[in-house]
């Protein structure tokens, strides 16, 4: 008897919820769907003030792609992603290893301190940076912005290899010692293999964070260096805005990320929270 | 005997490698980084501050000036309207985010078909590149071509968006939210998801409602996440830049100046770069003080 009503109820708020998320991801996704159709529409129907659905798609918007030479900033943001998120790997790696596996003093405070430097805004160095990487003739080379990349991505590939190799039991690492193994080996040989998936998600934060990074891209590159947020914000510099381009341009320039983020999905609490949550 | 003494050599030289100088190798290479690009530019800053240095001008006019760009920095009603931007943007943006944000969560925590994709798909914006997000909406509320400009205006709003100095700031917030939402729904959800079962089936029992389970279980529960998530994302909407950048430059008007907005347009526009330095090394003792409290509060385990 009783079961009926309860049941309805159940049923009416599942669809209510359905009807919630619906709107929710609407919200989340139209901008992106919108931006998608706008790439294919010829630059005549971008110009129409009536937004259409329905037109005949056209590839000429990412014909611009070619023609502004998007490809050539591709190749450095990759080039300057890829490079400072395999130093600090490395670099970050040697020092969690120090931070999970030796005692000495103010061990807990130095890996703290490093930690500080993950709140540090970009605004608030950008200044000193700029007039050092001009010093150093440091401006518009890869190395300069790779420099600068390791920096800010360390405290957080830091902070997220302490949490991976803190779960590999330490008795591992010491049997192994007994054994005869070197302390770089112990790393080598048998941390590195155990936290494979903690690494590949520690390398990905990285390049996430270097893909994107604008403020620094902006102010030390180049011609010769430019990465592709800087390239797709000068898409507007021109006094007539090319709109479809510009869409072009933004889908091309986050594609990767958003493959990216899909692939650390799962870990994305985890790195989001510097390792405080799993 | 010369057996035993071998294996006394041998331990040694264990205990001296794992416990004295390796892992100090291991930490030098991450602290000649961090010196190098973040201790040596701060320290150089400082000595900016008290210098009056336009890069404009001649190198060797670094004359010392005291505190002068300092007592500027206190008379300039520029500065203290970017901060007022800056404490607008940021308490309206990280508060519609929490309360959206935690609003979300809940809707999401339950077990219907097709959730895993939804919550998937929820946290695509921010993984999009800011600059990116920045055109899009650009495009979108653009007031001529602008979809959403145009569906406003078939429901007779119609307004400037980032065009007029009233709408400007909201714009960046709503662009901000939009992007950033998802990030705090990610952490809530994951702290909804570890709760215990048993405090909110017990009051079940007791005949609790819904609402008296939310505000009486749910959310003390939840108080440590709640911290971490908010806390987290204060630090980084006060790193804004690139989508105020990519917006409006500051405009119209100053009406999006931020604080970091503020410091590049010193430093790179009008290049007052002892200015600018003074800027930073506030900004910097700033965040100093909140990392600090933010450190105390999340409690991390090395």
């Amino acid at each position: 008897m009783k079961q009926r009503p309860v049941r309805a109820r159940k049923l009416m708020g599942n669809i209510l919820a359905y009807i919630g998320i619906a709107v929710i991801l609407t919200f989340f996704l139209f901008p992106l769907i919108w931006e998608g159709i706008s790439s294919i529409k010829s630059p005549v129907e971008m110009k129409n003030p009536i937004p259409s659905i329905i037109f005949t798609p056209s590839l000429e918007n990412w014909n611009y792609i070619v023609e502004r030479g998007l490809f050539g900033n591709l190749k450095n943001t990759l080039i300057i992603s890829l490079g400072s998120s395999v130093v600090t790997l490395m670099v970050a790696s040697l020092a969690a290893y120090a931070f999970t596996n030796a005692e000495f003093r103010g061990r807990k405070g130095l890996a703290l301190d490093i930690l500080t430097l993950r709140m540090l805004p970009p605004a608030a160095v950008v200044v000193p940076i700029f007039l050092i990487m001009k010093t150093y003739h440091l401006f518009d080379t890869y190395l300069g912005l790779i420099l600068i990349y390791i920096t800010f991505n360390l405290p957080l590939a830091c902070w997220l290899l302490i949490g991976y190799f803190k779960g590999i039991p330490r008795e591992i690492g010491e049997a192994a010692r007994v054994d005869g193994c070197s302390w770089f080996n112990v790393l080598w040989r048998i941390i590195f293999p155990l936290s494979t998936p903690g690494l590949t998600t520690t390398f990905i934060f990285c390049v996430l964070f270097s893909w994107s990074e604008y403020l620094f891209a902006l102010v030390l590159t180049g011609r010769e260096t430019q990465t592709l947020p800087v390239a797709a914000a000068s898409v507007m510099t021109h006094f007539f805005i090319d709109w479809g381009g510009l869409a072009s341009t933004s889908i091309f320039i986050m594609v990767v990320p958003i493959v990216l983020t899909l692939i650390v999905q799962k870990h994305m609490v985890r790195g989001l929270s510097l390792g405080a949550l799993k | 005997m010369a057996k035993m003494r071998l294996e006394m050599k041998n331990r040694e030289k264990v205990k001296f490698l794992t416990e004295k100088n390796s892992f100090i190798l291991c930490l030098l290479p991450a602290f000649l980084i961090i010196g190098f690009i973040a201790i040596y530019p701060l320290g150089y800053e400082l000595y900016l501050s008290f210098r009056s240095y336009n890069i404009l001008r001649s190198w060797y006019s670094r004359e010392w000036v005291g505190l002068r760009n300092y007592l500027d920095i206190l008379g300039d009603p520029s500065v203290w309207h970017s901060l007022w931007l800056t404490f607008y943007f940021v308490s309206a943006a990280v508060g519609i985010e929490f309360v959206f944000g935690l609003g979300i969560a809940l809707l999401f925590n339950r077990h219907l078909k097709g959730m895993n994709i939804f919550r998937t798909l929820i946290v695509v914006p921010m993984a999009i590149t800011p600059v990116a997000v920045a055109l899009i909406w650009r495009y979108l509320v653009h007031d001529t071509f602008g979809v959403i400009t145009y569906l406003f205006e078939k429901l007779g709003w119609s307004f400037e968006w980032y065009g007029s100095g009233i709408t400007a700031m909201p714009t960046v917030i709503l662009i901000d939210v939009w992007q950033w939402t998802p990030f705090i729904f990610l952490i809530l959800l994951a702290g909804l998801l570890a709760l215990p079962r048993e405090p909110v089936e017990s009051a079940k029992i007791d005949g609790a409602s819904n609402f008296q389970i939310f505000i009486y279980i749910t959310l003390p529960l939840m108080k440590p996440v709640i911290v971490i998530a908010i806390l987290l994302r204060l630090v980084d909407a006060l790193k804004i830049f690139d989508i105020i950048w990519v917006l409006t430059k500051g405009g119209p008007a100053h009406a999006t100046e931020v604080y970091n907005i503020f410091i590049y347009l010193q430093g790179f526009r009008y290049y007052n770069m002892g200015y600018a330095g003074a800027l930073g090394i506030l900004l910097f003792v700033g965040v100093l003080a909140i990392a600090v409290g933010f450190i105390k509060a999340i409690k991390l385990e090395v």
